[in-house]
């Protein structure tokens, strides 16, 4: 709230704070001319006392934070001395990357962004495992980090986050900064649970959970924990087959997101997206799809507010899955699509891929083969070959021995989704029939 | 992560939080739940006695035990049970009826615009003016029922076993119009990219109404059931008039039951058992419809491209002409209920009781004249002011209301506990708070005052109306609710966008709260009792001598009905809108 406070507030309970001590002395000057006595002059200094404590309840935090902040800034602002070369260089870079941070996945400049840290990848990389860890630089390689993680988490590149990881790791150590471990250690635990070592995930969750200092980003990191828990859990739930243990694992997950909820700053929306888009996972595997609508409704409104088209595109992605659960074929394949062209337009090409499969799935369960190859080989291509991608290589094999078998009729499916793309012979022979019939 | 679904392997994945950690205090705001307060205190009139008609089922002079329960044993609520389920069939068949002329009028679309506004005028008048229209239509004597008159003396239509035709018939000619029309709009708000693909698909028939319209139909089939099963349940004032007195304990359904068995003893156990059980049977529907008024896939106004009008499709002239005549005929049929009540509101008295109206004699306003001395006019004020405080009442606290469970950011079990709660409370049977509410005004000496009436009527729709704002609010364009999520308006203003947009729905919500006290009976009777005077009351007094004051009756029905049927006539397509907001596919 006080982020947000308007500046007259802040003046108007000033001068109600001021004018409360002056009318309660006029007030008490009053009743003492009329019934002079200790308990008048008590009572005055009792009021007094209580107006003075509210008047510290509401400007010491913030007189606190000021004075803070003041002596934070006043070595920066007592010798401003010239950067070497080679730090300004840094800092160059980093004031590039958190500028494009803001903007990858920004439904604007998401594609510019994408295109940016494509460019700039490998000189950030060098920057940043080249520099040395000094007071100056630490705040700048924290940004570097910072920009590449949100573009190795996007692209699920486990690998690259857990040499991030581990290279903030030690700019933490070096220069004392913990809540920079704390961030690599949480952020390493996303690099194990995306290469599937989720004891290793848990252990170096516990390891942030133990550092967590003390900090205006405390919250922050809090959220951030419970939702990496929660996601481990999901992945979890998924190496069970259906049954107490998945079920478990899935409830576990939402009390994490619970705590993750709780913990969330007002100013994060991101955090506040992603929470909403994971619980409604959580309620897709719980079949329960009207709540996990409720969420993906909060999380498109979040998304919107805050320009941040990927996260609008993965609801919609989510959308789509639930009006799958919901037996609304025809609505998911809409979906999805209207995801996939959003995922497009900021150059995520993982997100887009899996919506690929997901309609290249969904055309290969009414038995358009041909249609449902071309989809999922453009999400194979989207991915760079089916390696890591189970699902999609499975799906693949299926078309292909579908197409090679000549596409037989097309089982009478009528839960499958409304066809999409062409209509093969066959297709047309049952349409002439049908309108015979009608 | 993949997520096995209907047949197909989905890869679900979850998702991150990158960047830097964002600085800030987790920030929790109660402020939001204030605006639901003044909803708390309201429903608080209606929930202490439904509390108190729970303890009284169950306290016995021994303390708490089951043994008020015997009385549903007892042969007369037997059958009272048995009709109130039978009733619940009808309304079931009626929902039937309505979808099928709605796909009727929807393919044949000359038919639906004659149709529609003989639709309206059924839903506008109460159950009490109904009752009495197919109680002049179905007169035994031939020289005054109209159905006598063409059927000759062959059957008594209002002697037993056949007053139940008289009863469908007045319940549907009230309700089919209203559910016809919910159906329709939902029929013309199917995306026109969904028509598109059918029609490239060549769908027809069956496998249409199969795959397209009977899935999107499904939340609006949810809600148009509820309604007319709570509707049906809450049957009172309909049997009360229609069916003549030696008739009336055939035709007993539980709130009549109810009532007879409250006059009858000082014992409160047993009618409280028997309000219990009406009150379960409507909870077990409701919360099975519930789903019906959960949004259930909306897309997101953004999604969805903005709608363009479709050019109609041709059809055949022929078919054309069939459903023109077709159309035509079937109003003159729904529309002759209202022209007998009016044309026999302009025979005096004598003649209205003695002939029927179509004859020519005794033609004049002596009627209204009685009508006017019986305190028609006083009555009208009355109804007015009632209507107004309780309709001002109901918008002004439902709109916070439903702000806050669709966007205050309640704890999920508590949002979905409240709506819960709301359904329950729009459905609640009146026997399960009537008693007790009586009881509080008669020792706080407000019973007969207007304002316990308006506040009674108010706690009574504002579940419904919150209901719907509910529903509408939740399928917010996101833009609209993001900039109050990110901070930079204040709440009030955000209340103050959503009420610039969301008009239909506070129309709707108006509308049908003004005409639903208008034509109350059953609040203003059981429990207000008649120091209030509304316009139904006045009515009931007349009814009593059926025989006599047919006339005065029919003149009471006329001017009561006119400003319900011109105010639903006048908006009905706001109405509809409003109430198809939140179920819109």
């Amino acid at each position: 709230m006080s982020g947000h406070e308007p500046r007259w507030r802040r003046y108007l309970l000033w001068i109600g704070t001021i004018a409360s001590f002056i009318l309660s002395n006029l007030a008490f000057d009053t009743l003492k001319s009329f019934q002079p006595g200790r308990w008048v002059g008590g009572a005055e200094y009792l009021v007094v006392a209580a107006l003075a404590a509210f008047w510290l309840m509401i400007y010491a935090p913030s007189g606190w934070q000021g004075f803070q902040r003041w002596r934070r800034a006043l070595p920066n602002e007592r010798e401003p001395s010239p950067l070497p070369p080679r730090l300004a260089e840094l800092q160059r870079y980093a004031q590039q990357a958190e500028h494009w941070l803001v903007a990858l996945g920004s439904d604007s400049r998401g594609m510019a962004a994408a295109g940016w840290f494509e460019q700039a990848e490998p000189e950030l990389r060098r920057l940043l495992f080249s520099t040395d860890v000094e007071p100056e630089s630490v705040d700048q390689l924290a940004w570097i980090c910072d920009a590449l993680e949100a573009r190795y988490v996007r692209q699920r590149r486990a690998d690259d986050l857990l040499e991030l990881s581990e290279r903030l790791a030690t700019i933490g150590e070096q220069a004392g900064r913990r809540d920079l471990e704390e961030l690599a250690a949480v952020r390493a635990a996303t690099a194990f649970r995306l290469r599937g070592d989720l004891d290793a995930a848990t252990l170096r969750l516990g390891v942030a959970s133990n550092l967590a200092p003390p900090g205006p980003s405390a919250a922050a990191m809090r959220t951030r924990r419970a939702l990496e828990r929660s996601l481990l859990q999901l992945a979890r739930a998924d190496r069970y087959s259906p049954g107490a243990d998945r079920a478990d694992a899935v409830l576990n997950a939402r009390d994490r997101l619970d705590d993750a909820g709780r913990a969330v700053p007002r100013a994060d929306l991101a955090a506040d997206v992603a929470i909403h888009l994971n619980r409604a996972v959580v309620c897709l595997y719980q079949h329960d799809t009207d709540t996990a609508l409720d969420h993906l409704r909060l999380a498109e409104a979040r998304a919107s507010a805050s320009r941040d088209s990927s996260a609008y595109a993965h609801a919609l992605e989510l959308h789509g899955v639930a009006a799958w659960l919901q037996g609304n074929p025809g609505q998911a394949v809409l979906w999805w699509q209207q995801a996939q062209r959003r995922y497009a337009d900021v150059e995520e090409r993982e997100g887009a891929a899996r919506c690929l499969q997901h309609l290249g799935s969904a055309a290969l369960s009414t038995g358009e083969g041909v249609a449902a190859l071309a989809l999922l080989e453009e999400s194979a291509k989207l991915r760079g070959g089916t390696q890591g991608h189970e699902v999609l290589e499975r799906y693949l094999a299926e078309a292909r021995s579908q197409v090679s078998e000549g596409a037989g009729p097309p089982a009478e499916d009528t839960t499958g989704p409304r066809r999409i793309g062409r209509i093969g012979p066959l297709g047309r022979l049952r349409r002439v029939w049908h309108r015979f019939v009608a | 992560m993949a997520l096995s679904a209907a047949g197909l392997e989905l890869e679900v994945v979850g998702r991150e939080i990158t960047g830097r950690p964002v600085p800030g205090r987790t920030h929790r705001s109660y402020g939001s739940y204030l605006l639901g307060l003044p909803a708390l205190v309201l429903t608080s009139l209606l929930l202490v006695p439904m509390l108190v008609t729970t303890i009284e089922a169950f306290w016995t002079p021994d303390g708490f035990g089951v043994a008020n329960f015997a009385v549903l044993g007892e042969p007369a609520v037997l059958l009272a049970i048995g009709h109130t389920i039978a009733w619940i069939g009808v309304a079931i068949a009626l929902v039937a009826l309505a979808l099928g002329i709605a796909l009727a009028g929807h393919r044949v679309t000359s038919l639906w615009s004659f149709l529609q506004p003989a639709l309206i005028v059924p839903f506008a008048v109460s159950a009490l003016v109904s009752g009495a229209a197919f109680r002049i239509i179905f007169d035994p004597a031939p020289e005054r029922g109209t159905i006598s008159a063409i059927f000759g003396d062959g059957a008594v239509w209002l002697g037993p076993g056949l007053f139940w035709v008289v009863l469908v018939s007045a319940f549907s000619w009230t309700w089919l119009g209203f559910a016809v029309a919910l159906f329709r709009a939902g029929l013309d708000s199917i995306p026109d990219d969904l028509i598109r693909t059918v029609n490239a698909e060549g769908l027809r028939g069956w496998r249409r109404l199969r795959a397209v319209e009977l899935p999107i139909l499904r939340p609006i089939s949810g809600i148009v059931t509820l309604i007319l099963v709570v509707a049906t349940v809450r049957l009172f004032d309909l049997v009360l008039i229609a069916v003549p007195d030696p008739m009336q304990d055939d035709a007993d359904v539980l709130t009549l039951r109810w009532w007879r068995v409250t006059n009858a003893t000082d014992d409160h156990g047993r009618p409280a058992v028997l309000a219990l059980v009406l009150f379960v049977i409507v909870a077990v529907v409701a919360l099975t419809g519930m789903r019906g008024l959960r949004r259930s896939w909306a897309m997101p106004s953004s999604a969805v491209p903005p709608a363009t009008q479709r050019p109609r499709a041709r059809v055949r002239p022929i078919r054309r002409r069939l459903g023109l005549s077709m159309a035509v005929s079937l109003s003159v049929i729904w529309l002759f209920p209202a022209a007998v009540l009016i044309i026999t509101a302009f025979h005096d008295p004598n003649a209205a009781g003695l002939r029927g109206w179509w004859s020519s004699d005794g033609l004049g306003l002596g009627s209204f004249v009685a009508a006017s001395n019986a305190g028609l006019w006083q009555a009208l004020f009355s109804t007015v002011l009632v209507a107004g405080l309780a309709a001002v009442l109901v918008l002004v606290i439902s709109v916070p209301t439903a702000y806050v469970l669709a966007w205050g950011g309640l704890p999920q079990w508590l949002g979905k506990a409240a709506i819960t709660v709301f359904v329950l409370l729009a459905v609640t049977p009146l026997p399960m708070y009537a008693e007790p509410l009586r009881a509080a005004f008669t020792s706080l000496g407000i019973s007969g005052s207007r304002m316990s009436l308006a506040l009674v009527h108010a706690a009574a729709g504002l579940p419904f109306g919150v209901l719907l704002l509910r529903a509408a609010f939740a399928s917010a364009s996101p833009s609209l609710v993001s900039e109050a999520l990110l901070g930079q308006l204040r709440q009030s203003e955000v209340i103050n966008q959503v009420r610039q947009t969301y008009r239909p729905v506070l129309v709707a919500v108006a509308i049908l709260e003004f005409v639903l006290v208008w034509n109350d009976f059953v609040v203003g009777f059981l429990i207000v009792g008649p120091g209030s005077t509304p316009l139904s009351l006045v009515m009931w007094g007349e009814a009593r001598q059926f025989a006599t004051s047919a006339g005065t009756v029919a003149a009471a029905a006329v001017v009561s009905s006119i400003v319900p049927v011109v105010l639903l006539w006048r908006f009905w397509p706001t109405v509809v809108r409003g109430l198809t907001v939140g179920t819109k596919p």
